[in-house]
């Protein structure tokens, strides 16, 4: 194992807020929907949507506090946001992030996976970015 | 990354519940090795049967074995102790990754999350251990690809051959 200098807690808390602070500040000003960013390869090449797809234009629509607009692009990433903010949270106060049960990375595949396949049929247009 | 890790003690069973997730302070995962404190099983050698004398007995005495088991036969017969705390699933950094990321790369991630949980609980602590490293490894590929594909996407518009037109909801 490559002896690697990390940097204290501290600063990798720091460093992560000041990232995410400074993404939804970029994100809430230039808006995904007007084009700029750089295209999702996964839909440049196969022509559907991943599961990740509508996330900036969701968070977009979170920070200006558009609840609905930012579920109709990606219900699946915002039903997650409340997920991460918690072990996020409870990181940076460097508690356990998260007890990991063995049921949620099952049903986190399951739930990932349908929602890909559903959000690229036709009676998923719901769920589609 | 890769090569031989030297077996690390075992976190203290009475100790601060162990973190998943990406570790804070902690600077490396649980490494699993045979556990240091534990001494090697006394008694007299594997498959010697019960008509050996045990060690100490007096030489020609008590030929019928002993009378009920001995204490030092017990570590021998018991199920394989959990050793130390499960490896970290990396669950949500492959939530961020596959979400929050543009690419499906970060499914892989969460495959091998679920692998560590149920491999761990059936006993198969190297195979989680295992898994876990290999979410670790598909987290930061998609992560990495992301970026890479980001900074093109920057240089692109820089060299100004780049292009944002195109349907505006194909973008991540």
């Amino acid at each position: 194992m490559i002896a690697l200098v990390r940097p204290s807690h501290r600063l990798q808390v720091a460093a992560a807020g000041a990232a995410t602070v400074g993404a939804l500040a970029v994100l809430a000003i230039a808006n995904p929907e007007q084009g700029g960013y750089p295209r999702c390869p996964f839909v440049a090449m196969t022509g559907w949507s991943c599961p990740g797809c509508g996330t900036l234009r969701a968070l977009h629509s979170l920070t200006h506090l558009d609840l609905p607009r930012a579920f109709s692009f990606n219900a699946l990433a915002m039903l997650t946001i409340p997920v991460i903010a918690f072990a996020a949270v409870r990181w940076a106060r460097g508690q356990a992030a998260l007890r990991v049960r063995p049921w949620m990375p099952r049903a986190l595949l399951v739930l990932v996976v349908s929602f890909a396949i559903v959000r690229n049929l036709p009676f998923g247009a719901a769920l589609a970015p | 990354m890769t090569g031989y890790e030297p077996p690390a003690p075992p976190p203290e069973p009475d100790g601060p519940p162990p973190s998943w997730g990406p570790p804070p302070e902690n600077a490396q995962p649980p490494a699993w090795g045979p556990p240091a404190d534990v001494p090697p099983p006394a008694g007299p050698p594997y498959g010697g049967g019960h008509n050996q004398p045990p060690y100490g007995a007096p030489p020609g005495g008590y030929q019928g074995g002993p009378a009920y088991p001995p204490q030092y036969y017990a570590p021998q017969y018991m199920p394989p102790r959990p050793m130390g705390p499960q490896p970290p699933t990396y669950l949500v950094g492959a939530i961020l990754s596959t979400l929050f990321c543009c690419l499906p790369a970060g499914i892989v991630s969460i495959v091998y999350a679920a692998q560590v949980s149920s491999k761990f609980s059936s006993g198969d602590y190297r195979g989680a251990q295992d898994a876990s490293n290999k979410a670790r490894t598909w987290m930061i590929v998609s992560i990495v690809a992301a970026l890479v594909l980001s900074v093109l996407w920057v240089l692109l518009i820089a060299a100004g051959s780049g292009s944002s037109t195109g349907n505006e909801y194909q973008y991540p």
